[in-house]
């Protein structure tokens, strides 16, 4: 950022929520970086969901304090809401109107114009998340895949400056869940994304941020690269030709830390840059003639790994 | 900044009820036409079925042998409306609160106001587009009706003159002129009106639809039953306007402006509490 002080889009100090005996939140401190995209994880029942439901307005917090997009949780929220797209975990919408009414009324709560440009835009959108098809259905008749899609679809026809999202790809098939990362993707150059998932691979893929919530109390909060680092750890199992010659030469490589046999003809390889390790190391390890490989897979530490470590396993969704 | 036309701009003004014109527009869609229509048409059968000249049967033992159920028909007629806006308003907030709409228009840039508004205004407009639709027609009928048999009764003239298809002889009394006929209609306006603004409120405080209908059954059967026993003391209360149709039904005198505008006021301030509440509610 090169000395620029990074504001946050979202940032909370000691929120706590208290539901009758059970404390939901015990004095959450976060950040969410502005223009960021922000994975923010925890098994079930962790507090994900209160969390963005007070930063929304929806319910208020028994304690601390939060700001969102500058604006003090204490007052009406308007003005910041405006300059929100949010989607909650359940979403739900006035069942009997169509698809494009209903985010042609979202819309219409965000944006000023002409109904000509506005109608670009929910086509637009309803192209952009897949329901160019279904823009004449009624919510009523959309599958659960197809109500988190026109869920997506409202949350951004407003171009908002915070994309709020609370399990993105809960209920979507395969195809789907990609799409919405593609899209989040996208948008991620436009807006602060601050999202909820339980798919891990998913949030190590586009998420350059992360928070962890467990039992109601962040358990870690940080730029990604701090946890998984750039550093780059392979296994690699090498068959036929001169495979300890490969692994000679790789040794006197500058972007090559360590090579470790691991006993048969499998090799540990240790490099400080995944990212140079990923260009080359395969160009090398075929140079030789004869040398077939076998497998070559990351041994490094994933998101998953680092979520189990904090939390102490999946809940079991 | 001069924009360019054609282009979207974001909403950047934020007005004390912010969002409600598209809710408005949405709470309209719900009242027009099929729910308002199927309330105009019922409240026509129940006036041709049971009230109009063609359906009263003449009562043999009063000269001259023709009336109709005038007193019945607004009787009938404003129990049925008192009932289904208890009824179709049971489910206005609590029944979104419940589905998690409210929760998903309150996450946008819309006031908490404006929901509650927005739903009291459209269902209000509703009623007085029902009530005048279906109070309206009858009026001429009967005054041609009056006309035509040649009563001769004059207004406190009180008579068993009909008897019903259900077998009840109704009591007749001059039909009013038509502007205090009008009074008589916006009278039960008022009172729904008042009714819709307690089920507002008991949706914003309760979390049981069940209880919500309940207590709104209760509170119609309490402005009805005060309408024909609290006497004066009632006069300024939905009850009173009530009891002020029911009386000049019967051939009485009484004054409409006072009931109407006190259970005008109380809506107000039962609305401005369901507001209060609803503010504080949680919508998760």
């Amino acid at each position: 950022m090169g000395g620029v002080p990074v504001t946050a889009a979202i940032e909370t100090r000691s929120l706590r929520k208290r539901y009758r005996r059970i404390e939901a939140l015990r004095g959450v401190d976060f950040e969410v970086p502005e223009g960021s995209v922000c994975g923010f994880l925890g098994p079930n029942g962790a507090g994900k969901s209160t969390t963005m439901e007070i930063l929304m307005g929806l319910i208020g917090p028994s304690g601390g304090w939060a700001s969102i997009l500058g604006d003090d949780l204490d007052g009406d929220g308007l003005r910041s809401r405006s300059r929100i797209g949010y989607l909650p975990q359940d979403p739900s919408f006035f069942p009997r109107v169509k698809v494009r009414g209903i985010v042609r009324f979202v819309a219409r709560r965000y944006l000023d114009g002409p109904s000509a440009a506005l109608d670009g835009k929910v086509d637009e959108t309803l192209d952009l998340v897949g329901l160019t098809d279904l823009a004449d259905r009624r919510v009523k008749a959309l599958s659960g895949g197809e109500l988190r899609r026109l869920g997506i679809a409202q949350a951004i026809i407003g171009d908002p400056e915070l994309l709020i999202l609370d399990e993105p790809s809960v209920g979507l098939d395969p195809e789907g869940r990609h799409q919405v990362l593609t899209l989040l993707d996208r948008l991620k150059e436009h807006m602060t994304i601050f999202y909820s998932s339980h798919i891990l691979d998913d949030v190590e893929r586009i998420a350059d941020h992360i928070v962890v919530i467990d039992r109601g109390e962040i358990v870690e909060q940080g730029p990604m690269d701090r946890y998984l680092g750039g550093r780059g750890v392979y296994q690699v199992a090498l068959a036929g030709g001169n495979g300890d010659g490969v692994l000679r030469s790789l040794e006197r490589e500058p972007w090559v830390d360590a090579v470790t046999p691991l006993g048969g003809r499998e090799w540990r390889i240790e490099t400080p840059d995944r990212t140079i390790a990923e260009s080359r190391l395969m160009r090398v390890l075929v140079a030789r003639d004869g040398v077939r490989v076998v497998s070559l897979r990351p041994a490094y530490r994933s998101l998953e790994d680092l979520y189990m470590e904090l939390v102490g396993g999946l809940d079991g969704d | 900044m001069a924009t360019e036309p054609g282009t979207l701009t974001p909403i950047e003004r934020i007005r004390p009820l912010q969002g409600i014109g598209g809710l408005l527009g949405v709470e309209f869609r719900i009242w027009f036409p099929l729910r308002a229509a199927f309330l105009v048409v019922a409240g026509l059968i129940v006036f041709g079925v049971m009230y109009a000249p063609w359906s009263a049967a003449p009562n043999p033992s009063v000269d001259p042998g023709f009336g109709f159920l005038f007193f019945g028909f607004l009787t009938t007629w404003s129990a049925i409306l008192l009932i289904s806006a208890a009824s179709l308003s049971e489910g206005a907030v609590l029944g979104e609160i419940n589905r998690g709409t409210a929760g998903w228009l309150v996450a946008m840039p819309i006031r908490r106001a404006s929901v509650i508004v927005a739903k009291f205004v459209a269902a209000a407009a509703a009623y007085a587009v029902i009530i005048v639709a279906a109070g309206v027609l009858p009026y001429p009928i009967l005054a041609g009706a009056v006309n035509r048999g040649g009563t001769g009764f004059r207004a406190g003239d009180v008579v068993e003159v009909t008897q019903s298809p259900i077998g009840m002889w109704g009591r007749f009394a001059d039909l009013p002129d038509l502007g205090r006929y009008l009074g008589m209609l916006a009278a039960i306006w008022a009172t729904v009106v008042f009714v819709i603004a307690v089920m507002m409120l008991l949706g914003t405080v309760l979390r049981s639809r069940t209880a919500v209908f309940g207590l709104g059954m209760v509170l119609v059967g309490a402005i009805v039953v005060s309408a024909i026993v609290g006497g004066t003391s009632v006069s300024a209360t939905p009850a009173g306007a009530v009891r002020a149709v029911l009386q000049i039904a019967w051939g009485n005198d009484v004054a409409l402006l006072m009931p109407i505008l006190s259970s005008l006021l109380l809506s107000i301030v039962v609305l401005g509490a369901a507001v209060w509440f609803f503010d504080r509610r949680e919508l998760a």
